[in-house]
């Protein structure tokens, strides 16, 4: 299990959040996303989940991971 | 039954526009908070259901307002002091939502009120819309700041001595605001998608703000209001100081010296502008057809608060034992004047 924070463009309020949270949980990543820090602390498993699909999953809820 | 229609008309004439210009901003913050969503049609209804929660907040939380009027009295109104700190708060508030939409720096995104998880799951799962969160909260305690109006109303609501007319009359009020809080919200969650309009709204908030903090600081008998503002800037040197005019009250039988004060839809006219210290004044508040919250008079350093009648002849009796100045103004803080007291 690896613990990651990442740098999200896009939230523009607190349920921006919570349906990036949503999403990340579908594929199975622990997820806790902060509007007010603009990032969001993930846990997974990297052996079953790659960084390209927690990429994808913020993607699929309408924001951006920013390098 | 005529009074509730009367608290319907009064809110759908002067109470809309007034309720509006201290809540509208916190309206503004609401809807500004809303989950992103694709269709434009989806995005209307979208608004239209942000706003609608807004007032059904407000409406139950003012009748619930008007059941305890009814029942308790006016123990539940506010002193002037705990509305100008309402108010001020309020207005603080407001002016950090307008910087955060003005995107001035992420610091002032923690303005946004962030429901803990597990409340925003339980209204998704029941709503499908976690986002209902803020407006239902600003719209329940939009009971904490009435408008001059709305304090009316909440008078009439006390002098019901019936709970269930009381918790009518502002159930009838509040729906009557109603449609313009609906037309001003929608059109306000619409125009935040874009860029350049979330700018022009965020300085409207700005605006309402500020004023908002101005009839706070007016309500506390402070100096410092943007009224005295414009009238030191513009008054004639002249007139103010050793060489001002002054108008003393004519002293009754009881002792008292007569103040009469004519109430205008947006002012006072004192014919009084200087009180003897140590000597009781008798008031004498004059309306005519007066709907606006002029009607709402408030003098802070004594505490007081009337609410005049629409039409009639009112009388208000207190001792100034200060010298300086003694201020007065409509419960809002937006109608202002003063005495000097020697």
């Amino acid at each position: 299990m690896i613990k990651k924070t990442y740098k999200i463009k896009g939230m523009h309020c607190a349920s921006c959040g919570f349906l990036v949270d949503e999403e990340l949980e579908e594929i199975g990543v622990k997820s806790k996303a902060s509007y007010q820090k603009g990032i969001v602390e993930v846990e997974f498993d990297e052996k079953m989940i790659s960084e390209d699909d927690v990429k994808e999953a913020v993607k699929k809820a309408g924001y951006e991971i920013v390098e | 039954m005529n009074t509730i229609w009367i608290a319907f008309i009064t809110g759908l004439t002067t109470g809309g526009i007034s309720c509006f210009a201290v809540q509208g901003g916190l309206l503004a913050s609401a809807v500004s908070e809303k989950d992103g969503v694709s269709e434009p049609l989806d995005d209307f209804r979208q608004d239209i259901k942000l706003v609608g929660i807004f007032l059904l907040a407000k409406l139950f939380s003012h009748t619930l307002l008007g059941l305890l009027l009814g029942f308790i009295g006016s123990a539940f109104i506010l002193s002037p002091g705990l509305l100008a700190g309402v108010q001020i708060f309020v207005g603080v508030y407001m002016i950090l939502t307008a910087l955060r939409l003005l995107n001035v720096h992420p610091v002032f995104r923690y303005t946004v009120i962030t429901p803990p998880r597990s409340v925003y799951k339980f209204l998704k799962n029941k709503t499908g819309n976690g986002s209902i969160f803020a407006p239902l909260l600003l719209g329940f305690f939009t009971v904490l700041i009435p408008c001059g109006i709305t304090q009316a109303m909440m008078v009439y609501a006390v002098s019901s001595s019936n709970p269930l007319l009381g918790a009518g009359i502002m159930g009838a009020f509040v729906i009557g605001t109603s449609p313009i809080f609906l037309v001003f919200g929608a059109a306000m969650s619409g125009l935040l998608q874009n860029k350049a309009l979330t700018y022009a709204a965020a300085i409207v908030v700005l605006g309402i703000g500020l004023s908002s903090i101005n009839g706070g600081m007016v309500l506390t008998g402070s100096i410092y209001t943007f009224q005295n503002f414009y009238r030191a800037a513009t008054t004639d040197i002249r007139e103010i100081g050793v060489n001002k005019q002054e108008t003393k009250g004519q002293i009754n039988d009881r002792g008292e010296q007569v103040v009469n004060i004519k109430v205008l839809s947006n002012g006072y006219e004192a014919d009084v502008n200087t009180l003897k210290a140590g000597v009781p004044v008798r008031l004498k508040l004059t309306t005519q057809g007066i709907t606006s919250c002029a009607r709402a008079f408030v003098i802070p350093e004594f505490g007081l608060s009337k609410i005049l009648p629409a039409t009639g002849e009112d009388e208000i009796v207190f001792t100034p034992q200060k010298t300086g100045r003694l201020a007065f103004s409509c419960s809002m803080g937006m109608y202002t004047g003063e005495f000097t007291v020697k």
